[in-house]
């Protein structure tokens, strides 16, 4: 008996859907044929072309969103925009759903108007495999105690016993010295009535199966959906779309003026907001700038980051996405001190050890809670040290803020003697 | 602990590499086959039954198994005698009788941490111990035992022109005392003066944690180093083997590459981050003088280990005290991997792979309480 047993959906062609890494658009030079001249003139072409109509790199009016104090979180309700975003870069989660924004489609299939299968669809449907397989394992397995209780019971009233008790005899001896041949097969025999019960019991879960239940006629439904689910965008994320990519306008939820001037007031924002309350002083150790520098990092080198705090950490670390591959690393950000300022100025002692806890450090135990949740999900944990700088005066440039930040990240995993000897 | 066994000197602690054949679990369940994804070793309970075989001489190389575990008793006489004779033998093997074998290997303890041994020989001779020259003592004054020469109060040479020495095989506390566990070495307190080396009082094993354990050998370190001995590895302490540890030397690149490598990142200048590649050199840690050190270079079990010329190590250990010590700082951690060596993992130009493999990496060994437990951590 194996998992999946039904028809697999044909998945989407995830290659094509997500092409882009990221939401701009970039115009890659032809390649170059050296028996076909005429390359070259596409070469030549696709060089000249950004001096005489230069092709949009970024989408034409940015993607817009909003910024909601209350879930400290970025929202983008525009179906246009979602889409682009999660396609590309796999950026937010919908507010209805796991990751990928489905609700709409989840909803219209669950009124039978035949949508895509959604994977929340797909999950549901292996967890009730998956229990269908468990159930059925504890079955035969009360029926093999069941079958020797009953060997045990002739045996002791002494009816045709000699031959079932050596057998017994047998299979002791065999499983003490050591041979694995086990004693006849268990399934060889078979209680009709129960099995007539087992059947009429697996129809009857299917007839309550919502999936192979009859779809509900046409007629009862409301065409008209509203989709009630909205994009939502962490802090970090919000910011690299701004910032770093320059694809989105974020709308502050009342105020005079639709989107804030410059990156370095939605740094201000977001710093601001990164702890609660919200808070107008602003330190070196303010926890968005320290997520928000790993997220950057990693970002830079070609990881798709998301938010880790399904398995207990800051980041999860994707190779090209999430509908490709599990994520290999968990990512735990610690801010690391260096700077003599943080052991000799009072003030920033005093913040130091604010951050650092009393004992100067996460703890072992800590390490371990982390690590064992990684080891059980087959994750690496990747602890990424953002050393500080001393407080500076405020400056505009975010790119100035941000590069006195310096990232370094070590790899950690469980190390056994007894697997590691070969 | 390995219970004693007519054959116990054969083997270095390690299993033997006979495949396993062995009881499977205590029911006779039929078993679909079970997803990997449920399938946790570390959730399997062993069967105790395999201690009588390890009692029995002619059955003495097999391997514990595991299996199925039964969650509750079911009523059967199967599960019941099976339960009884796993009892039975864990009993069997628990009321055995340690006793050191009958002439076996003799050491004296040398008054402050370590320990002379008599005759060396054995097993354990090619990873344990060391050679040292002594100065041998007169001949006249203990003419009677010369091929026992007492070191413990070596009497000074009266001629000192004429140096004789002796080559006499010293133990490391950790050493001593795994082996007296073990079983494999008879120590005995130094004998009263006038008396021959080696007949003092036999040590026992609470006399040897008192003894051997102190400033030098901590509690924590020697429960890795017998963790480590009893999984098999060769372990060297890390001050007395740096010689051992491979120096990277540069493999001269590709110009051009390096020329493209640097424009890219000139070009591309994302968040700033610590370059691994900078530092290649291998030292103490000076940066930090609160660094974690390296305690162990350990090897992997494999034939034609030299004691004297052991070889770059497999894994580097540090012992770090659970209950002293909070998770290292960057720094620290920077000091602690500065000690291994530095391996540029080389042509990796997978995202995944230039994570997963290190520059440098070490093997942190936390002891919390006496319990054990071990990661690796690397920089990539």
């Amino acid at each position: 008996m194996s998992y999946g047993t039904g028809t697999r959906n044909r998945r989407p062609n995830y290659a094509q859907l997500h092409a882009r890494p990221l939401p701009l658009i970039t115009t890659p030079l032809p390649a170059f044929i050296p028996h076909n001249p005429l390359s070259l003139i596409r070469i030549l072409h696709a060089l000249l072309l950004p001096y005489i109509a230069p092709p949009p790199s970024h989408p034409a009016p940015r993607y817009q969103a909003y910024f909601s104090p209350a879930t400290r979180s970025v929202h983008v309700t525009d179906p246009a925009a979602v889409r682009a975003l999660w396609e590309s870069g796999f950026f937010g989660k919908g507010s209805l759903s796991r990751s990928e924004p489905t609700w709409l489609e989840g909803e219209k299939r669950r009124r039978g108007l035949g949508a895509e299968v959604t994977s929340e669809e797909v999950t549901a449907k292996r967890r009730r495999e998956r229990v269908e397989f468990k159930r059925e394992r504890a079955r035969l397995e009360r029926e093999a105690v069941e079958e020797q209780l009953r060997k045990e019971k002739i045996a002791a009233n002494g009816g045709a016993v000699d031959e079932l008790v050596e057998k017994v005899a047998a299979l002791e001896v065999t499983e003490v010295n050591g041979s694995a041949q086990a004693g006849e097969s268990p399934e060889t025999v078979e209680d009709p009535v129960e099995v007539v019960v087992e059947a009429s019991d697996l129809k009857a879960e299917a007839a309550a199966d919502p999936e192979t239940a009859p779809a509900p006629s046409v007629q009862d439904v409301d065409i008209h959906l509203v989709n009630q689910e909205h994009l939502q965008l962490s802090l970090e994320e919000a910011f690299f779309l701004t910032y770093a990519l320059g694809v989105l306008d974020v709308q502050l939820p009342s105020s005079s003026s639709p989107t804030l001037p410059t990156n370095a007031s939605y740094l201000h924002l977001f710093r601001t907001h990164s702890r609660f309350p919200p808070s107008a002083t602003l330190t070196p150790t303010d926890p968005f700038l320290l997520r928000y520098a790993v997220y950057h990092h990693f970002r830079a080198l070609g990881w798709v980051v998301r938010d880790g705090v399904k398995f207990a950490s800051d980041f999860l670390l994707y190779e090209r996405g999430p509908v490709f591959k599990h994520a290999a690393f968990a990512v735990m950000v610690l801010p690391s001190f260096t700077h003599e300022y943080w052991f000799e100025d009072p003030l920033g002692v005093k913040e130091r050890r604010r951050v650092e806890g009393e004992r100067g450090g996460r703890d072992w135990v800590w390490l371990h809670c982390v690590n064992r949740v990684q080891t059980a999900v087959v994750k690496t944990l990747v602890i990424a040290y953002v050393d500080v700088p001393p407080p500076g005066e405020e400056v505009d440039d975010v790119g100035d803020v941000l590069g006195r930040y310096k990232v370094r990240e070590f790899c950690l995993s469980r190390w056994s003697p007894n697997r590691n000897r070969g | 602990m390995p219970p004693p066994s007519s054959e116990a000197g054969d083997d270095d602690g390690s299993p033997p590499p006979s495949p396993a054949l062995s009881p499977r679990g205590t029911s006779s369940t039929p078993s679909l086959p079970a997803p990997s994804a449920d399938v946790d070793l570390t959730d399997e309970v062993q069967d105790f039954r395999f201690l009588t075989s390890l009692i029995d001489s002619e059955t003495a190389q097999k391997l514990p198994s595991r299996g199925t575990k039964d969650f509750e008793p079911h009523g059967t006489r199967a599960q019941d005698a099976a339960l009884a004779a796993s009892r039975a033998a864990m009993h069997a093997a628990l009321s055995l009788a340690r006793v050191h074998p009958r002439g076996g290997q003799r050491a004296e303890w040398d008054g402050k941490d370590g320990a002379w041994v008599d005759k060396p020989g054995g097993f354990w001779v090619r990873s344990v111990g060391r050679v040292v020259r002594v100065p041998i003592a007169d001949s006249d004054s203990d003419s009677d035992s010369e091929d026992q020469p007492s070191d413990t109060m070596p009497t000074k040479p009266k001629s000192p022109r004429k140096p004789k020495t002796e080559a006499r095989t010293h133990l490391h506390p950790e050493e001593a005392l795994w082996l007296l566990e073990r079983g494999s070495l008879d120590i005995h307190w130094p004998p009263a003066p006038g008396e021959a080396p080696f007949t003092g009082l036999p040590m026992s094993l609470q006399g040897g944690y008192a003894a051997f354990l102190g400033e030098v050998l901590s509690l924590e370190v020697f429960t890795v180093y017998q963790y480590l001995k009893r999984a098999g590895y060769t372990v060297l302490r890390a001050g007395e083997n740096e010689g051992s540890v491979p120096v990277y030397k540069a493999a001269a690149g590709n110009p051009l590459s390096v020329l493209f490598a640097r424009l890219w990142t000139a070009l591309f200048a994302p968040q700033p981050a610590h370059d691994p590649t900078t530092n290649t050199s291998i030292g103490p840690a000076p940066t930090d003088p609160t660094a974690p050190r390296v305690t162990y270079h350990v090897y992997k079990p494999l034939p034609g280990f030299k004691k004297t010329s052991p070889g770059p190590p497999d894994f580097y250990v540090s012992v770090i005290n659970a209950r002293e010590s909070c998770f290292p700082s960057e720094r620290q951690l920077d000091g602690l991997l500065a000690q291994t060596p530095y391996h540029p993992p080389t042509g990796v130009t997978n995202l995944y792979l230039r994570l997963k493999k290190g520059y440098r990496d070490v093997v942190l060994a936390v002891v919390d309480q006496g319990v054990a437990w071990s990661m690796a951590i690397w920089t990539s």
